[in-house]
């Protein structure tokens, strides 16, 4: 009976999956994050000869397995509430006191300085080059370094998770190199970094929301101020200048992006914590716009600045360029893929005078996208126009 | 695909345990070799007529050995060739010309010409079984196999094709033609699989996240306290890897009414290199053994031929598991172990040892042998064990990250393995085994009828988990 018993559970463990291969997987066990798509293949004996149909059909049936989320979330739930930290595949770390970062931040300590030195050279080169091609073109580039949630607090890092000694790496040796170069080569420059850490250090508010890697309301506030000032002999108005005193603390958030590295976690259970964050004074749109058309370029952070501009009323209409991918105009507009050099790429690039280009920390000293090389390009060879 | 992988656990293993208990007697045999070749043909699909029709050429070739009575040698010499031909072929071929081409161009001699040969899964494996059904009916040690199902079946189980244990034929042939199926049998089976599946996901995947983050790492630029921790972590992988994999193997045979002998008996509590070989890998170690060391003459023509004899076999031994230098030097440095632990001064030394100290230097000696084993190349070997000894970075230059190399739960689930390889010494109740004797101890066997299918619901959420590699967003 005992091993009659035993020889059911096995079976059931292994089979009941293929059953719920057919139930749709509810919402709540849904696992966050994008992972390589994986379809269902189809039987040829060329592919089974080539082995391909055996790698695309164990692919296939490893991603619709079925309970899979909820394996995944038991596994996840074992590292995170027995031992404190994220699975060893995700790209989330969980410092002291429960802040999340991501893996890339992190990594950027670590490197090796003396290969990034060279790198940033070159990319100096590039970006100065695109500079002064925007500058001919009569436009404005506007550089906006975005520093790392590591250089902002750094206290909530575990010294085991940088390379021996615990040590950051120095701000002057690559970041301050670089933010020089920019001026001396006459690139406006808002320093996303030190307008952070300053403002984290002098109010003792938090630069970075703990469960993601998006800004809290008043760094965001600091930097949009920090833009108003750099491009305001271009066109931007003073008046857009606002206040980021903060009016009260408050768990409600004006959207989920502040959750999205606590998602990634993908641990049981599924419902978020109560999580509280400054909400800044209420202060009203401002009821000019400035003539700018601005093209902000870069990740997340960009679009949430976007919304901190929208808020405020600071230009008409904006363009983003998510990770120099897809293309998201604002307000409303539905997003497209970006196909540099085509027609309506020109068009708009030719159309925007103020072209707004973030630079992560994390992705320095490289410069992230190939959106400079574009530039150069597009100025330089009237073909591509 | 591995037993490690949901396709065989939920596909697979269920169908065909169906089809083989509702087969009935009579069909079992045909639908474990159907299974099988099914089962061979997902991995390596052009190779399986190859597979067969070898293996019919040994079933006549072991007939025509046992009905000759002057042609014996010849057969057996003729079989032996071709399968060690074929294995020379498929296994050294890309080394040897790889090799020679490196050679030829530091002479500026332009490279022979060569299309990369592909390797057919477990034919090291497969090989060996063949040698020794040939030559132990040679030997009228075994009598051919009355049924070429029978032998092919032998040959192919999907248990063991792949990458063993090394089966005898004189070990199945009954158990071929006629097994029980005891429920309490089957049950075992599955404690004994899920056991295995949980060495190998729990324990040797999670030690591999360590060793490979060090072995990946340049070893010019590696602190020693990094290279011991990834050797560490590199020799509790290899061992849960294999073992886990063996446990899996002799799972799936009890599910089916085999009885296949142990693989493994807790090596690392080995108090010599010698007895560790007869708790490592023990298919391979009394193949070598019985057919190779016997057949150069084993100890009969004097003790300084026998000790050539076992650095032959060692060698041997060293270059069956891969083409490549560091698998040879492996082996010789196991060989010259064993051989020293033969001289009467080494059997001194070893006498006035406290078995505690005995086991902790024969774990050193095979440890610092999985750098060769482990390494890519001799030269990143060398230089692995030069960083072992402190000859390159200081701490603060370390290439790697303490937090990266180990994190809480590898650290913890290392630990774990530890003391479950260590724990038999300390408990004294795994002495070395006589043969292949049952060796897992009974105490072990019921608490797997409370925690096996804890294990095995616990080894698929950590295999689905291991393979989920979110990004956050879709472009990075």
């Amino acid at each position: 009976m005992k091993a009659s018993l035993s020889i059911a559970t096995y079976l059931v463990i292994a089979v009941a999956p293929i059953a719920a291969m057919f139930v749709p997987e509810s919402d709540a066990m849904r696992l966050y994050g994008v992972a390589e798509p994986a379809p269902r293949p189809t039987f040829t004996w060329a592919g089974a000869r080539a082995e391909t149909f055996q790698r695309d059909a164990n692919r296939w049936f490893e991603r619709d397995y079925g309970f899979r989320s909820f394996f995944v979330r038991a596994d996840n739930s074992i590292s995170y509430w027995g031992f404190g930290e994220a699975s060893s595949e995700s790209p989330v770390r969980i410092g002291r006191g429960g802040v999340l970062y991501i893996d890339q931040e992190v990594e950027y300590y670590n490197r090796a300085e003396p290969d990034d030195a060279k790198l940033l050279a070159e990319h100096i080169v590039r970006v100065t080059k695109a500079a002064e091609q925007v500058k001919a073109a009569g436009k404005h580039l506007v550089l906006l370094f975005m520093p790392g949630k590591l250089t902002v607090r750094p206290d909530s890092a575990p010294a085991e998770w940088l390379k021996a000694g615990g040590d950051l790496r120095p701000s002057h040796a690559l970041y301050g190199r670089y933010a020089d170069a920019m001026r001396a080569a006459g690139v406006s420059v808002v320093e996303a970094r030190a307008l952070m850490t300053r403002h984290h250090e002098q109010t003792g508010l938090p630069a970075f929301t703990d469960s993601g890697r998006h800004l809290a309301k008043p760094t965001g506030c600091e930097i949009i101020n920090g833009l108003v000032d750099t491009c305001e002999p271009f066109g931007c108005l003073p008046e857009h200048r606002r206040s980021c005193k903060v009016a009260r603390w408050g768990s409600e958030t004006d959207d989920n992006e502040e959750f999205d590295l606590w998602r990634l976690l993908n641990e049981l259970p599924t419902s978020y914590r109560p999580y509280s964050a400054p909400i800044l004074e209420p202060a009203p749109p401002s009821p000019h716009a400035s003539a700018r058309r601005p093209l902000f370029v870069g990740t997340s952070m960009s679009k949430q600045l976007i919304k901190h501009c929208v808020a405020r009323n600071m230009f008409p209409s904006y363009d983003f360029f998510y990770y120099n991918e897809t293309h998201e105009p604002f307000p409303g507009a539905p997003t497209t893929p970006i196909v540099p050099f085509s027609p309506e790429w020109n068009a708009l690039v030719d159309s925007r005078d103020l072209i707004v280009v973030e630079q992560p920390e994390w992705g320095m000293p490289t410069g992230f996208f190939v959106f400079f090389e574009q530039l150069i390009t597009h100025w330089r060879d009237p073909e591509k126009k | 695909m591995p037993f490690s992988s949901v396709l065989f656990i939920s596909v697979f293993l269920p169908l065909f345990l169906l089809a083989y208990f509702a087969g009935g007697a009579r069909l079992r045999n045909g639908v474990a070799l159907l299974f099988s070749v099914v089962f061979y043909a997902w991995g390596a699909p052009r190779f399986l007529p190859f597979i067969l029709a070898l293996g019919v050429i040994d079933y006549h070739l072991g007939k025509s050995i046992a009905a000759s009575t002057t042609r014996k040698k010849l057969y057996l010499t003729l079989g032996v060739t071709v399968h060690l031909s074929i294995l020379a072929y498929f296994k050294y071929s890309n080394f040897f010309v790889g090799e020679t081409n490196a050679l030829l161009a530091h002479f500026a001699v332009p490279p022979m010409p060569w299309k990369e040969v592909i390797l057919p899964i477990g034919i090291s494996f497969l090989t060996f079984e063949e040698i020794s059904y040939l030559t132990d009916i040679y030997r009228g040690d075994a009598r051919p196999a009355k049924s070429v199902l029978h032998y092919l079946l032998f040959l192919m189980l999907f248990p063991h094709s792949i990458a063993g244990p090394i089966f005898r034929w004189k070990d199945l042939e009954a158990q071929l033609a006629s097994r029980s199926l005891a429920r309490d049998e089957v049950a075992a089976g599955f404690h004994r699989f899920s056991l295995g599946l949980g060495k190998k996901v729990l324990l040797a995947d999670t030690a591999a996240l360590a060793a490979d983050r060090v072995f990946g790492a340049d070893p010019h630029t590696l602190p020693a306290a990094y290279a011991w921790l990834g050797v560490f972590a590199y020799t509790l992988q290899i061992y849960f890897d294999f073992s886990g994999y063996s446990d899996m193997a002799i799972g799936l045979g009890r599910m089916i009414g085999f009885q296949f002998k142990e693989n493994f008996n807790h090596p690392y509590i080995s108090q010599s290199v010698t007895e560790f070989w007869r708790r490592w890998h023990i298919s391979l170690s009394t193949w070598l053994r019985d057919y190779l060391y016997v057949a150069l003459g084993g100890n009969r023509a004097g003790p300084t031929r026998a000790q050539v004899n076992v650095l032959l076999v060692f060698a041997a031994s060293g270059f069956w598991h891969g083409a490549n230098w560091t698998y040879l030097v492996w082996g010789i440095y196991h060989g010259v172990w064993v051989v020293a632990e033969r001289t009467q001064v080494y059997a001194a030394l070893q006498r006035r040892l406290p078995p505690v100290t005995k086991m902790a230097v024969t774990f050193l000696v095979v440890m610092v042998g999985w750098v060769f084993f482990r390494a890519p190349t001799l030269g990143h070997a060398v230089a692995f064990l030069e960083a072992m000894i402190g000859v390159h970075a200081q701490a603060a230059d370390a290439p790697l990250v303490v937090g990266e190399v180990l994190q809480r739960r590898t650290a913890f689930l290392m630990l774990f393995a530890t003391a479950l390889a260590f724990a038999p010494f300390f408990r004294g109740s795994a002495p070395e085994p006589a043969s292949g004797a049952a060796m897992v101890p009974r105490r072990e066997a019921v608490l797997a009828w409370a925690w096996g299918p804890l294990l095995f619901l616990a080894s698929i959420a950590h295999m689905l988990n291991s393979k989920y590699k979110p990004l956050i967003y879709f472009k990075f």
